[in-house]
C-alpha cells in the first residue's frame, strides 16, 4: 500500500463490515456480522483494517532455504486470499523480514498490505539505518507502521518515528511489549505520547491488559495489536485435547483457533490479532475467525471460562 | 537487564525445528562427501586416543582446533548468522575454543595421549563415540532423513561431544580448561533443542 492511499479493497471491506464493527465496539450484544470479514478502524485515522493480521516470529525465519521460502509464500498467498492486511515483523526475527519481502515480491506485491515492523536497537542513532535496511528487506519504500520494539530506547526512537511521520515518510507510530511485561511503563507512554498503535500480549488466558491498557487505548484513541494470541501455539495444543464445545457453532467457529482468536478481536479496544503460522491450513483456520458472529460479552466470558478450564 | 532476564529461553530462539534440521540437510548436501568422510576421521581420532601413540595428543588437538574454527565460520556465522542475532557471539565462543585447541596442539605435552583403563578414559570413549556415531544416527532414529544428520567436524554438537571425549581420554592439566567451552556449548544447545521442541 502506498503511504498516502487506502486501498479500494480495504475501503470496501470497511463498508461491508461496518455493522459488525459497530456491534463489536458496543461489545454488549451478539450480532451476526455482515457476510464478509471483520475489519476494525484505526482510531487515529478511521482507516479500516482486517481484524486478523499475521505475525512472523519463528515461522518466517527460514533463511534462504528455497523450499521453505516457497511454502511461506503460499502461506502469505492464503493470508491475502482470505482478506489479510497487516503483517508484523522485526529486525530481531532473523531472516523473517527478508522472507516476507521475498514472498511479497513472488506474489506481485498484493494490494491491501499494511506493512508493520519495528525498530530494535539500543543505539537511537542507529535507528534510521536499521529502518532503511528493513525497508530494503521488505521491498517497500516506506512502512505503514513502525513500532519501538519492546520499549527498547523508546524515547529516542519515538522522536525519530514522529519526525518520519511528520515528514510523510511513515503513516503510523507505535510501541510494543509482550508477555505482559512493563505494562506500567507502557501506560505512561500511552498517556503522554500521540501513539497510533500499541502492541501487547492479549489472549483468553493472558488478560492483564483488560485492567488498564485496553481501556486506556480506547480512551486515548490508540489502535491495539494483540500478539501471542495462542501463546506461541501452546493454547491451541491445550485446547485441541478437548472436543470443540457445541456452543462454538453459535459463534460460527469450526476450530479452536477460531474460538481463541474471536475472543481477542471481539474486545472493543483490540484492532487486530497477529497469529503466526507456517502452514496454509492453519492460516485458513485463523482467517476464518474474521467471519460470522462476533462474540458478545456473555459469549466472551464463556470462551474465557472454557479456556481457563483446559 | 531485568527485562531481558524475565524472558524464557523459548522466547529467545527465533527458529523452529524444521528450519534447524533443513539447515543441516543443506549443509551436508553442499559439502558432500564431507558428511561421509568426516565421521571416519573422527573415528580415526578416537582410535588414536585409545592407542595413545607418541604425538597423538598434538594431532587430535590440532584436528579438533581446525574443526571448531570451521564450525564457527561455516555453520554459526555463515548459516545461522542470518537466522539468529546471537550467532556472531556463538561463533566467537567457538573460535576461542578452536584457537585454544590449536595452541594446545602446538605446545608439546599440553594434552598428552594417555592409556586407559580409568573411569575418565571410559567416559571419554563413550562421549567420543556419541559424537562420532550416535549423534549422526539420531536423525534417522528419530524419523528424519539421513541427509539431516549432524556430523562431527561440520556440526557443533557432535564436535563438542568428540572434543570432550578425547580430552577426557587425554592427560595433562590443560585439558580441564579446554573442556569449559564444549560443556557450555552443549548446555546452550540442549536449551535450544528444548525451546525448539515447544514450537
Amino acid at each position: 500500500m502506498s503511504a498516502n492511499a487506502v486501498s479500494s479493497r480495504r475501503a470496501l471491506l470497511g463498508a461491508l463490515t461496518g455493522l459488525g464493527a459497530l456491534a463489536v465496539t458496543g461489545g454488549v450484544t451478539s450480532v451476526r456480522a455482515a457476510p464478509s470479514r471483520l475489519s476494525k478502524p484505526i482510531p487515529s485515522t478511521g482507516e479500516q483494517i482486517p481484524a486478523i493480521g499475521m505475525g512472523t516470529w519463528i515461522t518466517f525465519n527460514v533463511g534462504d532455504d528455497p523450499v521453505l521460502r516457497a511454502q511461506r509464500t503460499e502461506v502469505l498467498r492464503a493470508f491475502f486470499d482470505a482478506g489479510g492486511g497487516l503483517i508484523d515483523s522485526s529486525p530481531m526475527y532473523g531472516a523473517s523480514p527478508r522472507v516476507v519481502g521475498h514472498a511479497l515480491a513472488a506474489l506481485g506485491r498484493p494490494a491491501g498490505l499494511l506493512s508493520a515492523t519495528k525498530v530494535w536497537t539500543s543505539t537511537v542513532a542507529d535507528g534510521p539505518a536499521e529502518i532503511a535496511r528493513s525497508a530494503d528487506w521488505w521491498g517497500v519504500e516506506t512502512f505503514d507502521l513502525l513500532q519501538v520494539h519492546n520499549l527498547l530506547a523508546w524515547e529516542g526512537h519515538l522522536e525519530t518515528l514522529f519526525a518520519m511521520k511528520a515528514a510523510g515518510r511513515l503513516r503510523y507510530v507505535g510501541v510494543t511489549t509482550s508477555h505482559g511485561r512493563r505494562h506500567g511503563e507502557l501506560a505512561r507512554i500511552m498517556e503522554r505520547h500521540p501513539l497510533d498503535f500499541v502492541q501487547l500480549t492479549y489472549n483468553a488466558v493472558d488478560r492483564a491488559a483488560e485492567d488498564r491498557l485496553l481501556p486506556l487505548a480506547r480512551e486515548r484513541g490508540i489502535a491495539v495489536i494483540a500478539n501471542r494470541p495462542f501463546r506461541r501455539g501452546a493454547l491451541v495444543d491445550r485446547a485441541q485435547r478437548r472436543p470443540l464445545p457445541a456452543w462454538a457453532g453459535e459463534l460460527d467457529c469450526a476450530t479452536w483457533p477460531a474460538v481463541l482468536l474471536k475472543y481477542i478481536i471481539s474486545h472493543p479496544a483490540v484492532t487486530c490479532a497477529i497469529p503466526a503460522t507456517s502452514q496454509v491450513v492453519h492460516m485458513r483456520e485463523n482467517m476464518a475467525a474474521m467471519t460470522g458472529v462476533v462474540p458478545d460479552a456473555a459469549q466472551r466470558r464463556r470462551i474465557a471460562a472454557a479456556v481457563s478450564d483446559l | 537487564m531485568d527485562a531481558v532476564l524475565s524472558y524464557n529461553l523459548t522466547d529467545l530462539v527465533p527458529f523452529g525445528p524444521e528450519t534447524y534440521h533443513r539447515l543441516f540437510a543443506r549443509l551436508n548436501a553442499a559439502l558432500w562427501p564431507g558428511p561421509l568422510l568426516l565421521p571416519l576421521v573422527g573415528a580415526g581420532l578416537v582410535v588414536l586416543a585409545w592407542r595413545a601413540p607418541r604425538g597423538a595428543g598434538r594431532v587430535t588437538a590440532g584436528a579438533l582446533g581446525l574443526a571448531w574454527l570451521w564450525v564457527g565460520w561455516d555453520v554459526l556465522l555463515g548459516r545461522f548468522g542470518p537466522l539468529l542475532w546471537a550467532a556472531p557471539y556463538a561463533a566467537a565462543l567457538v573460535w576461542i575454543q578452536g584457537a585454544a585447541m590449536l595452541l594446545a596442539g602446538a605446545l608439546a605435552g599440553a594434552t598428552p595421549a594417555r592409556r586407559g583403563p580409568s573411569v575418565g578414559h571410559g567416559l571419554g570413549l563413550l562421549l567420543a563415540l556419541a559424537g562420532v556415531v550416535a549423534w549422526p544416527l539420531s536423525a534417522p532414529l528419530s524419523g528424519r532423513p539421513w541427509i539431516q544428520a549432524e556430523v562431527v567436524g561440520l556440526a557443533p554438537d557432535p564436535t563438542a561431544l568428540l572434543t570432550l571425549g578425547l580430552l577426557l581420554m587425554a592427560g595433562g592439566r590443560v585439558r580441564w580448561g579446554l573442556m569449559v567451552i564444549p560443556v557450555v556449548w552443549l548446555a546452550l544447545s540442549t536449551a535450544v533443542h528444548v525451546a525448539m521442541a515447544q514450537v
